[in-house]
C-alpha cells in the first residue's frame, strides 16, 4: 500500500467522521430523554451511556408537532404533482422547438432567473400579494408559490435529459404513423423516464426542506415541520430530544424517494 | 405505386435556405439516389419527400397526388435512419411491428408478419433482444425490417452504409441491390458516397448547396458530368483538373492545347479557342507508357507516392510547375519516389470545362 492511498483512506475516514456524526447525535438525541441530551461529556452509546426511551417519539406522534410533518407531506406531494405537466410540456418545448418564434433563447434565461433569485429578495412582495388576495396562510397560497419557483428548477433538468434522446426517434415514430400524442405518450414518456425520476426526486427534495416562504407565507395554521423545528421549547428549554426525533423522521421521506428512484438514476449513468 | 415528382421545392431555415427550387421525378419502382457531400440538403430533401417537414414553397407529388401538406402517416413512405433511430426501449421484435401496431392489426397477424421479413432479412434470432444488444449489421436489418413491415411503396435511406464497417457494407450493398429487385419497392437512397450512388442507384441526383446540379443514369453522370464540381465527385478517385495556359490554332482544322508542362494536339473547335478553358482527366484514364504502349498524349513525370488500394494502385504525379496528378491503374505498380516514367492517355477521354466550371465537351465530340 502506497503513502498516496494510506492518506487518501484516512482522508475518506475524516470526512465520513464529519459527515456522519451530527447524523448520529441527531438520531440518538432521538431517543434520549431531555436531561441526558444536556451532559457533558456527551451520552453517545445507546444501553451503556444511557437508556434509550421512545419519549421524543410520543410527543412528536401524540401532540400537534407530528401533524406538521402531514402538512409538509400533503404540500410537497400537491406542488410537485402541480408541477409536473407544466416542466414536462416546457422542458420538451425548449429542447424540441428550438426555432419556434416564442423559443427565444432569452426566454429560457428568464425562466432560469426565477432561480438564481434568492428567495429573500422576492418574498415581501409576494407575502403582499397573497395577503391583498386574502389567501395567506392557506394550503393554495404555498402549493402555488412552491410551484411558481419548482417550475424553473424541473424545466431546467429535464431539458437536459429531454435533449439527450435523439429527435430521430420521433421522426421513426411519425414515419411509423403514430400521430404526435401517441409518439409522445408511447416513445418520449418512457425514453424520458429516467429524467423524470431524478427531476421528481429533486423538485420534491427541494420542496421538502423549504423554510423561508414556509415561514413567511403561511406558519399560523398551516405550519410544516421546517417551521416547526426551531419552535420546539418548553418552558424556556429547546426540546432538543424531539428535535432529534423529528430530524430523525425527517429523512424518512427523502430516503424512500431516492431508494424508489434508484433504479433509473443509476440505470441512467450506466447507458452513458 | 407512386412515381414522386418535386416541383421546384424550397425550404429555408433561419433564412438560410436549405434545399433550393428542387425539381425531380423519380420514376416508379426504381432504384434512385440522391447523392451530394455533407450540408447540400440532401437529408432535408428526404425529410420534405417523407413528410417530415412541409416545404415553404413548391408541390410534392405522389402519383399526380399532391400531398405536399401530409404529413409521413398519411404518405406511403418509411425510413431507414441513418443512425437506425431504433426504439432502445423495445425489443427487435416491438420495433419491427411498430408500423403494424399503429393500424391496429390483430396480434397473430402482427407476428405472422414480422417473423416472415425477420426471416427474409435472416435476423429471425435476434427477435427478442434489445437494440443495445444488437450489432451494426443487425441493427441496420431491424431498421430495413421496421420499413418494411409499414408496407409502404417508397423506402428513404438515410446513408445507410455509413455506419457499417467495410466488410458488412460489401453485403449489405448487394442485399440492398435484391431487396429492391425482389420487393419492388421504389428505393431512394440517400447518400453522401459515390461509389454507393454508382453500385446500386439506377438514376442520381447529384446536389450541392441546397440544389440539384444534375440528374441521370450512373453512365450519364459520369460519361457528363454538368461541371468540374460533379466530375471531381462522382467517380472512385477524384478526377484531375488541369488549367489551360494557352490555347493555338494550327492550321489543317487543329489547335495545340498548353498546360503548364505539357501540350497536346485536338481537332478543331471554336469554342475552345474562344473561351478560356479548364481540362479535366480522370486517375482511371491516365495509362504508364511502358504497360500500355505509346499513347496519343505522352508526357514524363515524377513519381511522388504510390498507394496500393487491393489490386489498384494510385500514383500521385508530379508534372513540375506546380502541375500534380493522380493516376489509377489495375495492377500492383511499385516504384521509388522520385523516378521518372512516362505517362499517357487519349484525347478522347478528357473532358472540357468553361473557366466557370460547366463542361464545354468530351474530347470524343471534336472528332466527330
Amino acid at each position: 500500500m502506497n503513502l498516496v492511498r494510506i492518506i487518501s483512506i484516512i482522508i475518506v475516514i475524516i470526512w465520513g467522521i464529519f459527515s456522519i456524526s451530527p447524523l448520529y447525535i441527531v438520531v440518538i438525541s432521538g431517543f434520549k430523554e431531555l436531561n441526558d441530551v444536556f451532559t457533558v461529556p456527551p451520552k453517545l452509546i445507546p444501553f451503556i451511556d444511557f437508556q434509550p426511551s421512545l419519549e421524543a417519539y410520543y410527543k412528536v406522534f401524540y401532540t400537534e408537532i407530528g401533524q406538521t410533518f402531514i402538512t409538509s407531506l400533503v404540500i410537497a406531494i400537491a406542488a410537485t404533482v402541480i408541477t409536473l405537466p407544466v416542466v414536462i410540456f416546457s422542458a420538451y418545448g425548449f429542447s424540441r422547438f428550438p426555432r419556434a418564434a416564442m423559443n427565444d433563447p432569452r426566454s429560457f434565461f428568464i425562466l432560469l432567473t426565477l432561480r438564481m433569485t434568492p428567495p429573500f429578495a422576492v418574498v415581501l412582495p409576494i407575502l403582499l400579494y397573497w395577503s391583498s388576495l386574502g389567501l395567506i396562510d392557506t394550503y393554495p397560497a404555498l402549493i402555488w408559490t412552491y410551484t411558481v419557483f419548482s417550475i424553473p428548477l424541473g424545466v431546467w433538468i429535464l431539458k437536459g435529459f429531454i435533449d439527450s434522446i435523439p429527435g430521430r426517434l420521433e421522426d421513426a415514430a411519425r414515419v411509423d404513423g403514430y400521430n404526435f400524442a401517441s409518439t409522445f405518450i408511447k416513445f418520449v414518456l418512457p425514453l424520458m423516464a429516467s429524467g423524470l425520476a431524478a427531476t421528481i426526486a429533486l423538485v420534491w427534495l427541494f420542496l421538502w426542506n423549504e423554510f423561508l416562504f414556509a415561514l413567511k407565507i403561511a406558519g399560523g395554521n398551516v405550519v410544516t415541520y421546517t417551521v416547526k423545528l426551531p419552535q420546539l421549547r418548553h418552558a424556556e428549554r429547546i426540546m432538543w430530544n424531539v428535535y432529534g426525533a423529528m430530524g430523525t423522521i425527517s429523512i424518512i421521506p427523502p430516503m424512500i424517494i431516492f431508494l424508489a428512484f434508484r433504479r433509473y438514476i443509476t440505470k441512467l449513468y450506466l447507458a452513458r | 405505386m407512386p412515381e414522386i415528382k418535386l416541383e421546384k421545392v424550397t425550404k429555408t431555415i433561419n433564412e438560410k435556405p436549405i434545399v433550393q427550387e428542387v425539381s425531380l421525378e423519380i420514376p416508379n419502382k426504381s432504384f434512385y439516389c440522391i447523392l451530394g457531400p455533407p450540408g447540400s440538403g440532401k437529408t432535408m430533401l428526404m425529410r420534405l419527400i417523407a413528410g417530415l417537414e412541409a416545404p415553404d414553397e413548391g408541390k410534392i407529388l405522389f402519383d399526380e397526388k399532391d400531398v405536399t401538406n401530409l404529413g409521413p402517416a398519411e404518405r406511403n413512405v418509411a425510413i431507414v435512419f441513418q443512425d437506425f433511430a431504433l426504439y432502445p426501449h423495445l425489443t427487435a421484435f416491438d420495433n419491427i411491428a411498430s408500423p403494424l401496431k399503429v393500424k391496429k392489426l390483430p396480434m397473430n397477424e402482427i407476428k405472422k408478419k414480422v417473423e416472415e421479413i425477420a426471416k427474409y432479412l435472416k435476423i429471425d434470432h435476434r427477435l427478442t433482444h434489445f437494440p443495445a444488444e444488437l450489432s451494426g449489421g443487425e441493427l441496420q436489418r431491424v431498421a430495413i425490417a421496421r420499413a418494411l413491415a409499414k408496407g409502404a411503396e417508397v423506402i428513404l435511406l438515410d446513408e445507410p452504409l455509413v455506419r457499417l464497417d467495410y466488410k458488412i457494407r460489401e453485403n449489405m450493398r448487394e442485399e440492398l441491390y435484391k431487396l429492391q429487385k425482389e420487393m419492388g419497392k421504389n428505393i431512394i437512397l440517400i447518400s453522401s458516397d459515390p461509389i454507393d450512388a454508382m453500385s446500386l442507384a439506377e438514376k442520381i441526383a447529384v446536389m450541392k448547396s441546397g440544389k440539384v446540379i444534375q440528374t441521370g443514369t450512373r453512365e450519364e453522370i459520369y460519361e457528363r458530368p454538368a461541371n468540374i464540381f460533379v466530375g471531381r465527385y462522382f467517380g472512385t478517385v477524384e478526377m484531375n483538373i488541369l488549367d489551360i495556359d494557352k490555347v493555338v490554332s494550327k492550321d489543317a482544322g487543329k489547335i495545340i492545347i498548353k498546360t503548364k508542362s505539357f501540350e497536346m494536339e485536338l481537332p478543331f473547335c471554336k469554342k475552345l479557342v474562344e473561351e478560356k478553358i479548364k481540362i479535366g482527366i480522370r486517375a482511371e484514364h491516365l495509362f504508364i507508357t511502358e504497360l500500355s504502349g505509346p499513347m496519343d498524349v505522352n508526357f514524363e513525370a515524377k513519381i511522388m507516392l504510390t498507394e496500393v488500394i487491393g489490386s489498384d494502385t494510385i500514383i500521385h504525379l508530379d508534372l513540375g510547375l506546380n502541375e500534380t496528378l493522380r493516376a489509377s491503374v489495375p495492377i500492383i505498380y511499385r516504384r521509388k519516389i522520385g523516378e521518372k516514367i512516362r505517362i499517357g492517355f487519349d484525347p478522347r477521354k478528357i473532358y472540357i470545362f468553361s473557366s466557370n466550371g460547366e463542361l464545354l465537351a468530351r474530347g470524343s465530340d471534336l472528332y466527330d
